[in-house]
């Protein structure tokens, strides 16, 4: 499926990509003034936008509205692992002097939501489970329904929350462990 | 994995799952027995389950989001914020991260503090943050960094200053602590900065060795000051409790963090004082306890109040004196432990009161110890080399002559620490120096009003100002005594120049009561013969390199200005124009460059207020003129060529920051500038020794404070202000009706107002910009205040403004105009253009009315509101009476031809019987009354010394005049090369 994708990849993050940056402010912006961002459908109002500036991209092959989403959350997946790498990158980046042990602790709790970690795991979970891994992909990076992912993966709507429910637990403990590691 | 397996473990969990939480782990033992291994992976997963709760429930996007929020504020992604390119962190701390980053509009390297999210909630504490950070940063002191900006980008908010590249004290304080010179060094310049920051009101309350930064060559950095305003939790959230009890429960104590990790709370702790350790309110001393805390761990190595946990060393900041200083450091001279002791004193009552008191009890130590370690290295060079000196021993020498020169000799440190990038390392150094160039002041009279240093160091004249007479003066650098050159005239000495070989001295002479004397003098040296090379009204002395000509600036005749540059030979004969300027340019100082080809001189534009000056060069061959540089300045006092020909000195006032004249090093070629003096004091002149290694400057100094007088008893005045070196009113002062006074102050960088009750308590900064705010003039009914507003952004061209006295609600009143005055209806602002005439706009706003075509300065509205009165032209000595609707003058009041010049500014006396202003002479003003009913002036005010600069009635008939002294002397800044 992501075959297609290939001719416009790089380009295609390159218009998404700003999209994602300015929402990512938005929202952190609302978080940071402590009020209420709005409801949560940002993914797919993004992915809805990026769409529409995608689908006259003549080099691009489309196989329809699913095949869209798929591609596009994995697209959200990399523009966001890779945004958190660089804000990790500045935040302890090579002259960082001191880290106290307050903020180490912070960044320690951090880890449980860090993408970083996130998306090695999911990585892991591929390899076991590829589809447990699209529909994590699809769910928490293209910010899909469980309809829409299961209309992306020809699957059951069941299909998607069974695997849901499996891949969440894993991934979790998968974390948890990496945390367990370091102590 | 095996798939089937995988399989296997989730179908196993899905059926779990299914079930209630209560039967799952019963479901797992039955369907699993035997296969333990199977059975803990589903049970661990089933665990995972159970406790992921929300993981996974928002979106990847959120997360991020709620990371960057969380994260206070990062830079962009793209590694920009705002305007800043991020390059590299610098540090992570509590009071935020810091970045080296540039600046692209620039092309400077910044550092960008971002400050922690949860410190900018409170808008109101985060705007206090910013106006004390920022009025710290407008002192203009070497030892205060400098902040470019404080912005916000991305959600984050953001301090720009300069980057500092060197070290924090804290990581130069090892174990064994600091060398006791270098401690001093340093405790000398925190000292001098705070010393800055509390003359303007301004209290750090976080000084700590975090918060100093050391460069290389020994300049020290203040930084951050104001945050700990920001930063501080809830200073008085816990008020209700006994400061005590509040100590002994360590959650509680103000601006602690909760935590009780050791590592992260006591770099706060151990820097509060005895006050801020309870919660009380705290002012200037408590930077001086924090001082002494540092000054302490410099010496030990260790800090003075230690324990285990944060509570711990609370008790002992508030009840155990610190340890001796001496087991850590054996050679620390009992004066230092005074001092130090003396600092650390727990009740600030019985504290050092002020940082000066510290800081001069820091010098006179630092002074004596330098002078005991000349005298111990000449003893040891004596009995080492036996017979002579070395050479590095005769410099000693000089140095030691100099510092046994004791009052006369004042080392200043942490003034002019610009000065050392032009300073090399010497060879030999005392052990105990000043990494910076020395600031000796030859004269103390404070008259000085031109000076000259020999090419060979040895000798410097001057010309000096008594009674309205002019003297020339010769001394030796390095013997406090000068002896007269000449005799004392009514002429006006400028331009002293000594020639290459030191053989003669040239100097211009301009002599209002007999022009006939005037033209360029040369004076043998040592017989002081005076010649008259050139006749006629001239300035500005340039002489070539090989000593056979000179270059000067003739006057043209008709408008005195100087608009010809012209050659001659050094005995005056064939004179020769080399270039010509039209009105409004005029030609400035000069100086030959060391290749005889050109002649550097100062280019300026007059225009109604401050003129425009650039640096240009002109060939004295081909008379082709070239930019030097494209920095424009304000004026321009000296030029002098550093004799290798890299470049210029100059003295200058910068466009930007009005307020002082500074020295400034521009390159040759490539024009870069830079400001090698940076601080309070004007400095006029620019005179270099041959071999760069000293310069002679004129410094400026105003020393004014307030005065008032009750009413009716004008000849009996009250100081209510008793500053030194302050110049408070120097541009204006103006009574409230409620008797409070609005007066001008620099004490915040450039001239801004100042608010203050008539016992000179409450002062509070109303006004602050870029520009200046000078001559004030309060409303009516007290709730604006009108002035004039020099604007940056317009060549510092002349505004009316008005401000509410709150400082609430800036507005401009006119484009162009000075002087303000009120009318008493409070409807209008009038204010003069000088030769432009006078003008009125309604205060609310609106279109302005021309009053008069006829030149105006000053001006003052009678209390009944139905005449203007200003100055005519300021040497005639005439005021004109017009209607406040305008029109023709109904009346010309003549004063007597006494002589001296006018205070700025007129006023009308309350009662409406008389108009009052102020006459200088002889550096003496006092304030006149001149009755309307035709009657000869009256001198109001007896004062027998020091000048008036600004003065304001109150309605009750209370009298406030601003006055003292501005003092030039010459000084020697030595340690060039």
């Amino acid at each position: 499926m992501l075959l297609a994708w290939r001719d416009g990849d790089q380009s295609a993050l390159d218009k998404l990509a700003p999209l994602v940056y300015a929402e990512l402010r938005r929202l952190a912006s609302h978080y940071m003034s402590r009020e209420r961002p709005g409801h949560s459908l940002q993914t797919t109002a993004l992915v809805n936008e990026a769409y529409l500036r995608l689908v006259d991209y003549k080099r691009m092959r489309w196989e329809g509205r699913a095949h869209f989403f798929a591609v596009s959350a994995q697209l959200m997946r990399r523009i966001l692992v890779e945004h958190a790498r660089k804000r990790q990158y500045l935040k302890r980046g090579g002259g960082a002097a001191r880290v106290s042990l307050e903020e180490a602790a912070v960044i320690s709790e951090e880890r449980a939501a860090d993408l970083i970690a996130l998306d090695d795991a999911l990585e892991s979970l591929a390899a076991i489970d590829r589809r447990k891994s699209q529909v994590v992909e699809l769910r928490f990076f293209g910010g899909l329904s469980v309809e829409e992912t299961a209309e992306a993966l020809k699957v059951s709507p069941l299909t998607v929350m069974r695997d849901w429910g499996t891949a969440k637990a894993w991934l979790y403990r998968e974390l948890a462990q990496g945390d367990g590691d370091e102590r | 994995m095996s798939a089937e397996r995988w399989e296997q473990i989730d179908n196993l969990l899905q059926s779990a799952l299914r079930r209630p939480p209560g039967q799952r782990e019963a479901f797992l033992k039955e369907a699993l027995n035997g296969d333990e291994s199977l059975r803990r992976e589903v049970e661990s997963l089933l665990h995972a389950h159970e406790q992921a709760g929300e993981f996974l429930e928002a979106t990847a996007l959120e997360v991020e989001a709620r990371a960057i929020a969380d994260s206070q504020g990062q830079p962009a992604m793209d590694g920009t914020l705002g305007p800043y390119r991020i390059l590299s962190p610098l540090g992570v701390g509590g009071m935020g991260e810091v970045y080296r980053a540039r600046d692209a509009r620039l092309g400077r390297e910044v550092a960008v503090k971002v400050l922690p999210a949860q410190f900018i909630h409170d808008q109101d504490r985060l705007r206090r943050f910013i106006r004390e950070a920022q009025a710290a940063s407008a002192l203009n002191h070497p030892n205060i960094i400098t902040i470019y900006e404080i912005g916000h980008s991305n959600g984050a908010h953001f301090i720009a200053t300069e980057f500092i590249d060197g070290h924090t004290l804290r990581q130069r304080i090892t174990p064994t602590g600091l060398s006791l010179s270098a401690a001093l060094d340093v405790a000398l310049q925190v000292a001098s900065a705070l010393s800055a920051a509390h003359a303007a009101g301004i209290v750090h309350r976080d000084i700590k060795p975090e918060n100093v930064m050391v460069r290389p060559d020994g300049l020290v950095k203040v930084l951050d000051f104001g945050l700990a305003k920001l930063t501080e939790r809830n200073a008085r959230a816990a008020d209700c409790e006994a400061p005590n009890e509040r100590v002994a429960d360590s959650e509680a104590p103000m601006a602690l963090k909760t935590t009780t990790d050791p590592g992260t709370v006591m770099g706060t702790a151990q820097y509060m004082s005895p006050e801020q350790a309870r919660g009380l309110e705290v002012d200037a001393r408590t930077d001086i306890f924090s001082l002494g805390v540092t000054l302490y761990e410099m010496i030990a190595g260790r800090a003075s109040f230690e324990g285990a946990t944060r509570t711990e060393v609370l008790v002992a900041i508030l009840e155990r004196e610190p340890a001796p200083l001496s087991p850590y450091a054996p050679a620390i001279p009992a004066e230092l432990e005074r001092i130090i002791t003396k600092a650390l004193v727990k009740d600030r009552e019985e504290r050092y009161q002020t940082v000066e008191d510290l800081l001069i009890d820091l010098k006179r130590l630092k002074q004596r110890l330098e002078y005991e370690q000349y005298r111990g290295e000449a003893r040891a060079a004596r009995t080492t080399s036996g017979a002579g000196l070395t050479l590095s021993g005769i410099k000693r020498h000089e140095r030691g002559a100099l510092l046994t020169l004791g009052a006369l000799v004042m080392v200043i440190a942490g003034v002019i620490f610009g000065l050392n990038k032009l300073i090399s390392q010497k060879q030999s150094r005392p052990v105990v120096s000043f990494q910076a160039a020395k600031l000796t002041l030859i004269t103390t009279h404070g008259r000085a009003v031109g000076a000259a240093i020999s090419p060979d160091g040895k000798y410097i004249a001057y010309a000096m100002e008594e009674d309205g007479k002019q003297s020339l003066w010769l001394r030796q650098t390095h013997i406090p005594a000068s002896a007269p050159i000449g005799t004392l005239t009514a002429a006006q000495y400028s331009d002293i120049t000594f020639s290459r070989d030191g053989a003669f001295l040239y100097y211009c002479v301009r002599d209002e009561t007999d022009p006939a004397l005037s033209g360029l003098y040369q004076m043998t040296l040592p017989d002081h013969n005076p010649k008259r090379l050139i006749a006629g009204p001239v300035l500005n002395i340039a002489l070539s390199p090989d000593g056979a000509r000179l270059a000067f600036v003739r006057r043209d005749s008709q408008t005195n200005a100087p608009l010809t540059l012209a050659l001659a030979n050094t005995d005056g004969s064939n004179e020769q124009v080399l270039a010509t300027r039209k009105l409004p340019d005029v030609f400035g100082p000069l100086a030959w460059a060391p290749d005889g080809e050109e002649i550097a001189c100062v280019s300026a534009r007059f225009n109604a207020n401050l003129g425009t000056a650039t640096l240009v060069a002109i060939s004295v061959k081909g008379r082709a003129e070239k930019q030097l540089s494209d920095h424009q300045w304000s004026g321009v006092t000296s030029v002098a060529w550093l004799p290798d020909g890299s470049g210029m000195i100059v003295s200058a006032l910068d466009r930007a920051v009005t307020a002082n004249s500074q020295l400034w090093q521009i390159s040759y070629p490539g024009g870069a500038v830079r400001k090698i003096t940076n601080d309070l004091n004007d400095y006029l002149g620019s005179s270099l020794a041959a071999d760069s290694d000293a310069l002679v400057t004129l410094q400026e100094s105003v020393s004014l404070n307030l005065w008032i007088t009750s009413k009716g008893k004008y000849a009996r005045a009250t100081q209510i202000t008793a500053r030194t070196g302050k110049d408070d009113g120097q541009r204006g002062v103006a009574w409230t009706p409620d008797g409070r006074l609005v007066y001008t102050s620099t004490a915040s960088g450039s001239p801004t107002l100042w608010m203050m009750n008539s016992d000179g308590s409450n002062q509070k900064q109303l006004t602050m910009t870029a520009g200046q705010n000078i001559r004030p003039t309060v409303s009516p009914d007290g709730l604006y205040l009108a002035f004039t507003f020099l604007h940056p952004g317009r060549r510092m061209n002349r505004e009316v403004w008005r401000i509410n006295l709150d400082g609430s609600d800036p507005k401009q009143i006119a484009e162009d105009g000075g002087f303000p005055q009120c009318s008493p209806d409070g409807n209008w602002v009038v204010y003069e253009l000088g030769p432009g005439g006078m003008w009125k706009a309604p205060s609310a706003g609106g279109a302005p009315v021309q009053l008069t075509e006829k030149p105006s300065f000053y001006l003052a509205i009678s209390p009944d509101g139905k005449l203007v009165a200003s100055f005519s032209r300021l040497a005639q000595r005439q005021i004109t009476l017009i209607p406040f609707e305008g029109g023709s003058p109904i009346r010309l009041l003549d004063l007597p031809p006494t002589p001296g010049s006018y205070v700025p500014g007129l006023r009308w006396a309350p009662d409406g019987r008389a108009l009052s202003y102020g006459i200088t002479h002889s550096g003496v003003s006092n304030i006149w009354s001149l009755p309307l009913d035709g009657g000869p002036p009256k001198q109001m005010t007896d004062f027998k010394a020091e000048q008036i600069y600004s003065f304001d009635w109150s309605r009750d008939g209370r009298l406030v005049v601003s006055r003292g002294v501005a003092s030039r002397d010459v000084v020697l800044i030595s340690g060039f090369r």
